[in-house]
């Protein structure tokens, strides 16, 4: 019962820990909380399943999903977040991506309706905690690829320099405009891959991910925002915590589930709000 | 002396209104009075001083349930204290206070988008007090909200009242004490922003650290003005309750919160002005679809089915308008007013003679 119930908390965990990696990227690059990273994520989720019904095998459907959430990424930071950067303050960035939450949300429903739908699962045939592992699985090869990646290239070593300190990369001929592009479309990729995950437990319809993007809002705080590490850190203990929470502690239930993350969240940022991993900024006026 | 012109004409444009609209466009102006009061508190704390809040549904839950609960007899499995109306009113505004209050020790440490994060947990409490609390909410059907009571006049159709040959109901008795209420609102913010503690606002959104060596107490500010703010959702829940004449948990979602944060974006950050125009132009849009959606393709009619629903609609079109005005009108609906009166100099425009600085005019 109990180790059931925990790997049913990492494959939950998984997904929270793609969607809250997708926050980190795009916090990391361009400095903006992202409340479209999950509608965002729901909108590839519908994509995939569009595939799938017309007779794509899943395994085929995964990665033009993952492609085509990543050219969406670019797009819209080509057409939005790009034209916004000089001077505007952070609450106008924060709340055009709220804007963007809402049309996206409501561009799907004006698509696919409101209904439930049922998502295939990859493995159909497996008993769910084994089904759950397996989804961790996916998750952590695709986040290990993205380390090597970013830990071993070029590519990577110029990422980390935008993420450093984007005029000194620009001073030194990085091209730093494609490097956000590309960060704004990894982060679109990675969140597809955790909209994907979790929609054969979630079930799809257009408000699916607003619960998982408090979960991953709860995973980025406690690893750091600032932190791709303590984000997939923190997706596996959040998920964990709030299996286990609702399974254990009679006064939680599913009902209060939700209650779980959020209580996480008011905890770190009053008592560390830096996260675990993350790095305390240093300011200078 | 053509500025008093103006205001004397507005208000006789707005004391003739009830005599001539019928009740669905009093009804639409009444919620969008109330949402214009609840958009200037989230100004205050959003746009003034740069705090992001995605709880502020939950203070306009807590003004309407509590003005119904205060308010209303006990009866059966629903509670209540049955207080006088207007006593009833003004606790659930100190209450809707506290309730800020009490989240403010967290408000007051945390900046920004963190603050956003942070309030997101107010929804989620809410949604299940709402849900959950059944004596005092009502639970998933609601409450009837009883009508307010002024000296003896009451906001209801009950006693009849005709006002030169104009039956005089709940809607236009309404529409007088909206107005009365958003104007005092709208007057005490402005008081606010344009003195020494807008000032302090607008330095603690601008630079923190600059604010603070300049001897601005920086988390009681961001404490204080995060209470004012719940105050304003708790009054425009009132005056919700009171127009809806029955509360439903299921209004008082994020969906709500994210209106909210629309209006003031679409309007123009940090003043009162552009609060009200987001305010008027958020609310009344799913209302112009709903009456006018028909001669639109795609839009079907409410309940039919087939193409899109009207509140889906205006959802896409304040989604994209939300976008649209950070992308081409950095200072909102009033940014593009006030630039108009500078390109047409002969236009008399009815707007303050100096703007509140929008978070863009900053270097």
């Amino acid at each position: 019962m109990f180790g059931q119930q925990l790997l049913e908390g990492l494959g939950a965990g998984a997904g929270y820990a793609a969607l809250a990696l997708a926050l980190v990227l795009t916090y990391r690059f361009t400095g903006i909380v992202n409340f479209a990273q999950g509608e965002l994520a729901m909108l590839a989720t519908y994509v995939a399943w569009q595939l799938v019904v017309s007779g794509m095998p899943y395994w085929v459907a995964l990665p033009v999903t993952v492609a085509l959430a990543f050219a969406a990424g670019v797009l819209t930071e080509r057409l939005v977040i790009r034209r916004l950067e000089s001077g505007a303050g952070e609450v106008t960035l924060v709340v055009t991506t709220i804007g963007l939450y809402v049309l996206v949300n409501a561009l799907a429903t004006l698509v696919w309706t409101a209904a439930l739908r049922a998502f295939p699962s990859p493995f159909p045939d497996s008993p769910p905690g084994l089904a759950a592992l397996a989804a961790a699985g996916v998750a952590g090869a695709v986040l290990g690829a993205l380390a090597l990646v970013v830990r071993r290239t070029g590519l990577g070593l110029v990422m980390r320099a935008v993420a450093a300190d984007a005029r000194s990369a620009r001073l030194s001929g990085v091209r730093v405009g494609r490097v956000l592009a590309l960060g704004w479309g990894a982060a679109a990729a990675v969140g597809a891959l955790s909209g994907v995950l979790l929609a054969p437990t979630l079930f799809l319809e257009p408000s699916m991910m607003t619960g998982v993007l408090v979960y991953a809002f709860a995973a980025a705080t406690l690893g750091g925002f600032d932190s791709a590490l303590g984000a997939v850190a923190g997706g596996l203990a959040v998920g964990v915590t709030e299996t286990l929470a609702g399974t254990y502690l009679g006064f939680v239930g599913a009902d209060l589930k939700i209650a779980v993350p959020l209580v996480i969240v008011v905890a770190v940022l009053l008592l560390r709000p830096q996260g675990l991993f993350g790095s305390a900024p240093v300011e200078r006026a | 002396m053509s500025r008093h012109l103006i205001r004397a004409g507005v208000l006789a444009a707005f004391v003739v209104v009830p005599f001539y609209l019928e009740g669905f466009w009093l009804q639409a102006g009444l919620f969008a009075m109330s949402a214009a009061v609840g958009a200037i508190g989230l100004n205050l704390l959003t746009g003034a001083t740069g705090q992001l809040s995605m709880g502020h549904a939950f203070f306009l839950a807590v003004g309407a349930y509590a003005y119904v609960y205060f308010a209303a007899e006990p009866t059966g499995s629903l509670g209540g204290l049955g207080l006088p109306t207007p006593l009833a009113a003004v606790l659930a505004v100190v209450l809707s206070g506290a309730a800020g209050g009490l989240f403010s020790p967290i408000a007051g440490r945390l900046k920004g988008a963190y603050l956003g994060i942070a309030t997101l947990a107010l929804i989620f409490l809410g949604q299940h007090l709402l849900f959950n609390a059944g004596p005092v909410t009502g639970g998933f059907n609601g409450r009837a909200v009883p009508p307010l009571e002024l000296f003896g006049f009451v906001f209801s159709d009950a006693p009849e009242l005709v006002v030169m040959d104009v039956p005089f109901g709940a809607l236009e008795r309404l529409w007088f004490l909206g107005g009365a209420v958003l104007l005092a609102a709208a007057l005490f913010a402005r008081g606010v922003l344009r003195g020494r503690p807008g000032r302090a606002m607008n330095t603690i959104r601008d630079h923190e650290i600059a604010a603070g060596v300049m001897g601005v107490p920086v988390a009681r500010y961001r404490a204080g003005v995060f209470v004012l703010s719940s105050m304003y959702g708790g009054l425009a829940g009132v005056l919700l309750a009171l127009v809806f004449q029955r509360t439903v948990p299921d209004y008082f979602g994020m969906l709500l919160s994210l209106d909210y944060l629309a209006m003031i974006v679409i309007g123009g950050l940090g003043s009162v002005g552009g609060a009200v125009i987001g305010a008027v132009f958020v609310s009344l849009l799913p209302q112009l679809l709903t009456r006018y959606g028909d001669a639109l393709p795609l839009v079907a009619a409410p309940g039919s089915g087939d193409g899109v629903s009207p509140a889906e609609a205006a959802r896409l079109l304040y989604g994209a308008a939300v976008v649209a005005v950070v992308l081409f009108l950095p200072g909102g609906l009033l940014g593009l007013l006030h630039s108009l009166r500078r390109r047409l100099p002969g236009l008399r425009l009815p707007l303050s003679a100096n703007p509140t600085p929008s978070p863009e005019t900053r270097s």
